[in-house]
């Protein structure tokens, strides 16, 4: 064990807001659990043993990573970005239909399957920071700085777009936010934002007019829905609200969930007014805000370490995807945000994606231990021109 | 620390305050690093404040609990079912069903279904084949095309079966795709309950159907107690979507519905029922009726109303024809005229009328007698007109007491209670039709003598039986009932009383007379003296040969046939009417057509019902008459002697054993034992069937059985070993 502690790497404090979310994720689950199993003939284990394993995978794929040196990745996302683009075009012509979107690739054999959009968020970020931190000196220059670095988020969000609006516009934000740390200038940004806005007004006129894409109108009713206080759709934020009420400020316990019965998926989408409900507020609501909270902390903390400007911004843009995905989770379970379908990072019962949330916090965690590790290659390793190969 | 105090640390400290580009070239990383941070931190200050905002929305939504999710999630929850109560059934009175609710189940798919699709893709084949194998109704195509519509319509409850039996649906649990478990299917099993009649359609229309906008007989007669009481009760939506009781007490406890114990008694109703069916089909009826009413209380043990599917040609219940069809009935309804006559002291048994040659003309009218191609009955007695169901007879006779007062004759009958509805327990029955006054529409001067013989009135023929039943009774009518008692949990809450609707009916001297003229029926000159002839049973009652009006006009050679009368004479028990509508086959007298049935019902009480015998006198001349003893199978000691001694036949035994067999001598049974030994084919010849069987399981063969009546050969010999061959045939002869 001893052993083990000391060949681990990295920030503790990462290691241990990441153990206790996966903890709180399979205590809550295994009791919002109960409806799903249920109908599977009472095979509540099942589930609950899927969903650990997927845990301890994921674990064991963050340990790792983490001690891989953040420059293969780099390296790596060169290639994988083609990939990612490829089983993006996959998922959308053969994919797995669930609720009219075409968001699931089945892996062959071992019977699972996952979001190739999860895999492309990773690989984006990845190709993104390096390219911003190759071309960190003629960022000025709109053609030349930003331009390349805007073709791969347009190619990859456009692509993840047509099955699932909402990741689409969150990767596309927290690239741009991404940009904005690299230190595009204003009017650049400006431009950008404008274009995007065009593009979602674009998109309205588009699903208006032909019905094309095919989720247009869900997104539009979500959108309605949250406006409209009344109306039928609107329901499950009401259940949140419900079972928020319930949980109260003092635990309730677990296991006592009666809300599991009636909300919709308490154990992904929903899984944090159920948390509340049966922790309560205080240790429940607040608990899991703060240890988001931590994870961004010290990310930002500790990234600055790591001499790579690419390395940097991969770590911002990966901890910032994965709190801002939390909290956008959390401000539609409690009626801030109209309705997505972002599950809680770490927390949600999601199959694969757990995987690909340990892969990225793997990432960082390696990002954050440079330090330490890499005294030795530090002259070299940030000079861009003499690494970045050829684009 | 908070999370601002964090922020603010560290946006003061690392960041160089300069807005400049990144420096170019630059082989140090903190730099650009520290400006990165700067702006990492600002987007954290953001991110701060959303996480400050949800977390005051969530102390916000529990502080001030949003009413109308209060509402919806309770109705997920909480909810107060109504608790149906199981229909009560219907028995009849001898304990068996009549009507009893079962389940049956509406299989239905949810296309939107969470289920999986592949599995669903790759089953779907297999899965249609085997509906269409079990159910027969659809080819595999036209269910796949059922499954296919269900699926583009996205219809979550499509409709894929109906009235599945509980047998069924076992079967339908394991088929494919639906075996992966009932939600994970998408499948749903409605159950509702239907009324099924056990007996099919024995007293059908009387016992009812139930269905929600049809009522009919008992089924409606009854309903209210029934259908017993809805219950309230609080439930908790459990995993699943189960709703499961908040705990065993009701807001309102569901009281079950009460079981109606008929007057039916189901084997007299099964004779009346086929020897009806019989009766129409040689006669090729139209329909008929016939009731069995018990005579002291007005039960009706049967009740068959059988007619004919114009479509199909087959009988079966459809109308309640003898509550509900009301028809004039032609010759019984002499008997009131008759009964009219002889109460108001008019006229006696013995008083003569000339029929003449049996054509006679009223008011230019003929009128005939049935033999009138026979010349006729001349002049006979009151009686012999009764008798030999002269129209002409009793027309004159009517004419004679009534010729110059008719209305004391609407009177007297009216005065009968043969105006007025029995006031039956079930739903449909016609009023009599009889006129209260001459002046009423339509008397004419035909009126009087046409009266008499059963025309210019209508009665059904329930009300008939009554009538009849009233003069078996002793002058007492009483309402015909359907339902002798009702229970509820087992336990009676209402029992049927008899109920005398008439009681002063008419003189005791005047019923005496009626009974004479009715005995006379069938007798030597009676109308049916042939029908009852070798009965060991005496029965009263009349023939009847009515014409058949259809639309104000009487049909040539289309009659309804009818009989009604009551046995055993001497001491009425039962009574009954049996009417056979427009017979074809070229025999219509009541005492052809309609009269079998009666003897048939008549035959089986009598050879049913004990009450009915004299106890056999026991006396030495009926053992000396008996010259042999009996003979009786091989079989069980212990059976064979409790039988022996039970009727004190001697035994002599000479060897002892479990198994023995039997012969009889002139004095006694001999009876000498059956060994029986172990691991050998026992001898079962000479023994029943059951003996027979009883050894040979026992003894773990396997047994093959031809025929009926007593073992006279096995397979193989006894005393063969039985391992060798376990396998045995027996043949009964």
């Amino acid at each position: 064990m001893k052993n083990l502690l000391n060949k681990l790497q990295g920030d503790r404090t990462i290691w241990m807001v990441t153990f206790f979310l996966s903890l709180i994720s399979i205590l809550a689950v295994y009791s919002a659990i109960s409806t799903l199993a249920y109908k599977a003939h009472g095979n509540n284990l099942r589930f609950l043993i899927k969903h650990g394993l997927m845990i301890v995978a994921g674990f064991g794929l963050m340990y790792y990573v983490h001690r891989v040196q953040f420059k293969y990745f780099a390296r790596l996302s060169l290639i994988l970005i083609w990939v990612a683009a490829i089983m993006l075009v996959y998922a959308l012509v053969f994919g797995h239909n669930l609720n009219d979107a075409n968001r699931w690739i089945a892996i062959p054999l071992i019977g699972l399957t996952f979001q190739p959009s999860d895999f492309a968020k990773i690989v984006l970020v990845i190709y993104v920071a390096r390219v911003l931190a190759q071309k960190r000196d003629q960022l000025h220059d709109f053609r030349n700085g930003v331009v390349p670095v805007l073709i791969p988020i347009v190619v990859i969000c456009g692509l993840i777009l047509p099955a699932n609006f909402s990741t689409a516009a969150m990767l596309a934000s927290i690239t741009f936010l991404m940009m904005f740390l690299a230190g595009v200038p204003f009017k650049h940004m400006s431009k950008i934002f404008i274009a995007g806005f065009g593009l979602i007004v674009a998109i309205i006129v588009v699903g208006e007019t032909t019905g094309f894409p095919t989720r247009y109108k869900t997104w539009k009713n979500r959108i309605i829905n949250a406006m409209n206080d009344d109306s039928d759709g609107n329901y499950q934020t009401k259940l949140a609200k419900y079972a928020i009420h319930e949980g109260g400020i003092i635990p309730k316990g677990p296991g006592t969930g009666s809300s599991r019965n009636f909300l919709p998926h308490p154990y992904s989408d929903m899984i944090y007014p159920f948390i509340i409900e049966e922790y309560g507020s205080v240790l429940g609501g607040i608990t899991l805000v703060l240890l988001y909270l931590i994870l961004l902390f010290r990310t930002i903390k500790l990234s600055v370490n790591n001499p790579k400007m690419s390395a940097q911004l991969t770590a911002l843009g990966l901890s910032f995807m994965l709190v801002i995905q939390a909290f956008i989770n959390m401000a539609v379970a409690v009626s801030l945000f109209p309705t997505t379908g972002q599950p809680l990072p770490m927390v949600s019962m999601g199959g694969t994606s757990t995987l690909f949330t340990c892969l990225a916090i793997g990432i960082i965690l390696s990002i954050c231990r440079t330090k330490d590790e890499t005294e030795e290659e530090h002259a070299a390793s940030d000079q861009p021109n003499n690494q970045v190969m050829p684009a | 620390m908070t999370d601002k105090d964090i922020h603010n640390n560290h946006i003061n400290q690392p960041t160089s305050p300069s807005p400049s580009e990144p420096r170019k070239e630059s082989g140090v990383a903190d730099a650009p690093a520290n400006l990165i941070h700067g702006k990492a931190w600002m987007i954290f200050a953001g991110l701060c404040v959303l996480a400050i905002a949800i977390i005051i929305k969530v102390f916000v939504i529990q502080l001030f609990p949003d009413e109308s999710a209060q509402e919806l999630a309770q109705s997920f929850t909480y909810k107060v079912n109504e608790i149906e109560p199981v229909r009560g059934q219907i028995l009849s009175s001898d304990g068996s069903l009549l009507a009893t609710s079962v389940p049956e189940y509406e299989i239905r798919w949810d296309a939107k279904a969470d289920y999986d699709k592949e599995e669903y893709a790759a089953k779907i084949d297999s899965l249609t084949l085997s509906f269409s194998r079990l159910f027969g109704d659809r080819s595999p195509a036209e269910y796949r095309a059922l499954f296919k519509k269900a699926h583009t319509e996205g219809n979550r409850y499509a409709e894929i079966c109906d009235h599945v039996n509980y047998n069924d649906l076992q079967k339908v649990k394991d088929f494919p795709f639906i075996r992966k478990g009932q939600y994970k299917s998408g499948f749903v099993f409605v159950q509702k309950y239907v009324r099924d009649q056990p007996f099919g359609t024995l007293a059908a229309r009387t016992i009812g159907m139930e269905r929600a906008e049809h009522k009919v007989g008992i089924e409606l007669a009854y309903d209210a107690l029934l259908a017993g009481k809805k219950g309230k009760q609080l439930q908790e939506k459990i995993a699943g979507g189960v709703w499961k009781p908040m705990s065993n007490d009701y807001i309102e406890e569901p009281e079950p519905g009460a079981d109606i114990i008929t007057t039916i008694d189901i084997h007299l109703q099964d004779v009346a029922h086929t020897a009806l069916k019989r009766q129409l089909e040689q006669h090729s009826a139209a329909w008929g009726c016939a009731v069995l009413m018990e005579v002291e209380t007005g039960f009706v043990r049967a009740i068959a109303n059988l007619s004919r599917n114009p479509d199909t040609g087959e009988y079966g219940e459809r109308l309640n024809y003898a509550i509900h069809e009301s028809v004039e009935p032609g010759s019984t309804m002499k008997l009131a005229s008759l009964m009219a006559c002889l109460d108001d002291g008019l006229i006696d048994l013995d008083d003569t009328v000339a029929t003449g040659n049996g054509i006679a003309y009223f008011h230019n009218k003929p009128m005939k007698d049935s033999n009138w191609d026979k010349g006729g009955n001349g002049t006979i007695t009151a009686e012999q007109v009764f008798e030999k169901s002269s129209n002409i007879g009793t027309a004159y006779l009517v004419k004679r007491s009534y010729e110059k007062s008719p209305q004391k004759f609407i009177d007297k009958l009216n005065s009968f209670g043969i105006s007025q509805s029995l006031q039956i327990d079930l739903a449909g029955e016609t009023a009599p039709l009889l006129y209260k006054s001459i002046k009423d529409k339509g008397w004419s001067g035909l009126s009087l003598t046409q009266l008499a013989i059963g025309y210019e009135t209508q009665c059904t023929p329930l009300q008939t039986l009554a009538f009849y039943n009233a003069v078996a009774n002793d002058g007492k009518m009483v309402r015909p009932q359907f339902v002798e008692e009702i229970r509820r949990n087992g336990i009676t809450i209402e029992e049927s009383e008899p109920i005398i609707i008439k009681k002063d009916f008419c003189k005791e001297s005047t019923i005496d007379k009626c009974r004479k003229m009715m005995e006379g029926v069938m007798e030597e000159g009676g109308t049916a003296d042939y029908v009852f002839r070798n009965s060991p049973y005496k029965v009263a009652g009349k023939t009847g040969t009515a014409w058949l009006n259809e639309n104000g006009q009487y049909q040539n050679s289309r009659y309804r046939a009818s009989f009604v009368g009551y046995f055993p004479a001497d001491d009425p028990k039962y009574s009954c009417i049996v009417v056979v509508n427009d017979p074809r086959s070229g025999v219509y007298y009541g005492s052809a057509v309609a009269a079998p049935v009666f003897k048939e019902l008549a035959d089986k009480i009598f050879s049913t019902q004990m009450e009915f015998h004299e106890p056999v006198v026991q006396s030495d001349s009926l053992v000396i008459a008996q010259t042999r003893i009996p003979v009786s199978k091989s079989g069980s000691a212990r059976e064979l002697k409790t039988v022996y001694s039970a009727l004190n036949i001697p035994m002599n035994i000479q060897s002892e054993s479990d198994w023995i067999s039997t012969s009889s001598s002139k004095d006694s049974v001999i009876v000498t034992a059956r060994n029986i030994k172990e691991g050998m084919v026992p001898n079962v010849v000479g023994m029943g069937l059951q003996d027979a069987l009883y050894l040979l399981e026992n003894k773990g063969m396997k047994v093959k059985v031809y025929g009926y009546g007593t073992v006279k050969r096995q397979s193989i010999p006894a005393g063969a070993n039985i391992r060798s061959n376990p396998y045995i045939t027996i043949e009964l002869l």
